[in-house]
């Protein structure tokens, strides 16, 4: 047994449970992931016919979560006659949440949604990977055993599986939808609630407010304000993000610090008790820059303060949406 | 003699030359990121890389530019151009790919002679190319496709050949030209040199296996445009428009103004765009365009990004 094996238990999994819902009819559309055209790649797709679930594919290099393609600032999936599709959806642990999320916040209706889970087993890390390869070309991309095998033309490198998967994945404790069984096939659990202990960022936390800061600017220097974190985040779906206002301008646009600052701080407040923890912003950054970081100490903070994790059921309203006679006021004097 | 050889060590002895005539900019490594900025220390200078990540198009066309400033008082307004278009540029280590971005981009900025870009095209004037042959091109390159050619000279001032232990460096331009004479502690290329150059050219050429053939390219979109292919593509496209960002010869831009009530005063800023970010608004001001004839020019750039350029 190795991941290697895994994967391929995954990805029969999904092809079945795909070609099941389409033959019965019960959904119209499957939205999987299909083999990469480039190495450490893959690319998200969508599936209308039975015969094609054969491009179905796990692979660990799956980083998208694919609840973004429900988010409502997606061209929605219609038949001809404008009528909402029936969509299954290839559900990892995060996707699961994010669709959750999507729902309490009433942006999807889970009556029209089947998701597949499966226990997803990890997401690779590719910009660490692409930062200790270099200025190498990578060719092919492989897992063998418990390994990721990385080739070049005329080289080779090992890299151990549980060292080069996300932060994120590492400490990960939903790795299948939390779902009831109505609109969930596959693996599914149910989660009342989980304990994380955020050990993943505990070097930053120890870090003194300046130390923060000089940290905070030195990662967020290469940012182009390209975007693509929102662009991939499933529940950032404003219709016009704040960034894109310009009537007036209400934040500055530019690559000085001060502005992608801004950005990467508004949006992460917005994710306050939102965000999935999928990583998915991380993995499409075109330049290496792990977020995560600033959304996991969000999600420590909710957790501390209001006993809340986001998306582990459609029902439960979250904190930043809701408000108690009880909640604590305090930190609005502290200075951490 | 036209060719010369330059030492690897000899880097930092060059840019020290250069440098106080020109402002210097040169391919470093940020973060994992090939980018070309402007080279404070000549040890930062990298030469054997793949391709750039942040392409050199952001030293003529930065991502962020202020066009001017002013300030206001009760009568007037006060401009102040920020940018001093008479500095020499550098460009040092630019691959032929991107030698070739910048003549698409001057082609852009002057608007088939309709109206001149006055700040890009004089600062183009104003710059001069070092350019690096590419030995080992990626496996996903296919310039030899698009009139390209991996050690082509064309669009360079001087070119340089990684021969292992030294740089080959010949004047292409006159520009060029009077800038290797003028380093005069170049040594002489032996015959040796120049056909090692020339080998190393052969192998980087047949190693380019992706063709794609351009001359059909106007016909067949005629005849598949509502091919389902494009669904496909576009369908998992999340519209980041990194690959914008990314690209040499992309050159939609926003003016914006930022001013600061308080004091008075402001700048108008141009700064890079794509029409992905608001994709919802620009599908709705497709429909409005198409409804009243205005001229909609689809480009097509690589094999798979389709953008949309609204004039």
């Amino acid at each position: 047994m190795g991941i290697e094996t895994d994967n391929k238990e995954i990805t029969n999994l999904l092809r079945e449970n795909a070609k099941k819902l389409l033959s019965e009819n019960q959904v119209d559309v499957v939205i999987g992931y299909s083999q990469g055209t480039i190495p450490l790649s893959s690319t998200p797709i969508i599936i209308r016919q039975e015969e094609d679930v054969d491009k179905l594919i796990w692979n660990n290099l799956c980083y998208m979560n694919l609840a973004r393609y429900l988010a409502p600032l997606m061209p929605q999936l219609c038949d001809s006659e404008g009528n909402s599709l029936k969509i299954g959806i290839v559900a990892k642990g995060c996707v699961g949440r994010a669709i959750n999320l999507l729902a309490v916040e009433k942006q999807v209706n889970l009556d029209m949604i089947k998701m597949i889970g499966f226990n997803c087993n990890g997401i690779v890390n590719r910009s660490k990977i692409d930062l200790e390869i270099g200025e190498k070309e990578i060719l092919d991309v492989s897992i063998v055993g418990d390994d990721i095998i990385v080739k070049g033309k005329d080289w080779e490198k090992k890299f151990p599986f549980d060292q080069y998967i996300n932060e994120l994945c590492k400490v990960c404790q939903v790795k299948s939808p939390s779902a009831t069984d109505a609109n969930c096939i596959g693996e599914c659990q149910e989660l009342e609630s989980i304990h994380d202990e955020f050990s993943d960022i505990a070097e930053f936390e120890a870090k003194s407010a300046r130390e923060k800061w000089d940290y905070i600017k030195d990662i967020l220097q290469v940012c182009t304000l390209c975007y693509s974190c929102r662009q991939a985040c499933p529940v950032c779906y404003c219709n016009l993000c704040f960034v894109d206002q310009n009537m007036p301008i209400w934040f500055g646009k530019t690559t000085e610090y001060q502005d992608i600052f801004t950005f990467h701080l508004i949006r992460a407040q917005h994710l306050a008790g939102r965000c999935v923890a999928c990583g998915a912003c991380s993995s499409v950054c075109p330049v290496g820059i792990d977020l995560n970081f600033i959304t996991r100490k969000l999600e420590k903070i909710t957790k501390e303060r209001f006993d809340y994790t986001s998306g582990l059921n459609a029902e439960t309203i979250p904190p930043m949406m809701d408000f108690e006679m009880e909640d604590e006021e305090g930190f609005m004097l502290e200075e951490d | 003699m036209d060719q010369k050889i330059l030492k690897k060590d000899q880097i930092g002895k060059l840019y020290n030359e250069l440098v106080g005539e020109y402002d210097f900019y040169a391919p470093i490594n940020k973060k994992g990121n090939i980018a070309f900025e402007k080279i404070e220390n000549p040890e930062d200078i990298i030469l054997d890389y793949l391709n750039s990540k942040i392409p050199p198009k952001s030293v003529l066309f930065p991502q962020n530019e202020v066009l001017f400033e002013y300030t206001l008082d009760e009568k007037d307004v006060e401009i102040t151009d920020r940018q001093n278009l008479e500095q020499k540029i550098l460009i040092f280590g630019v691959r032929p790919c991107d030698a070739y971005s910048f003549e698409l981009m001057a082609n852009f900025f002057s608007f088939h002679g309709d109206w001149k870009d006055e700040i890009y095209l004089k600062k183009k004037e104003n710059t001069t190319l070092i350019g690096i042959g590419c030995n080992n091109p990626r496996t996903t390159c296919f310039c030899t496709s698009v009139n390209g050619n991996p050690f082509n000279k064309e669009n360079m001032d001087v070119f340089l050949t990684d021969l292992g232990e030294t740089y080959l460096v010949e004047g292409i331009s006159d520009k060029g030209k009077k800038m290797v004479q003028k380093l005069s502690w170049l040594s002489d290329a032996s015959k040796a040199d120049l056909k090692k150059a020339e080998e190393l050219a052969k192998i980087a050429e047949e190693s380019i296996t992706t063709k794609i053939d351009i001359d059909n390219v106007v016909k067949n979109l005629e005849t598949c445009f509502e091919h389902p292919v494009w669904d496909e593509i576009s369908e998992a496209c999340i519209g980041c428009g990194s690959c914008a960002y990314l690209c040499p010869t992309c050159t939609c831009f926003d003016v914006i103004d930022e001013t600061d009530q308080y004091n008075n005063r402001g700048r108008r800023i141009r700064i890079w765009d794509h029409v992905f970010i608001q994709w919802k608004q620009v599908v709705i001001i497709l429909e409005i365009l198409k409804s009243n004839v205005v001229e909609i020019e689809l480009c097509i750039s690589s094999a798979t990004i389709l953008q949309i350029m609204v004039y």
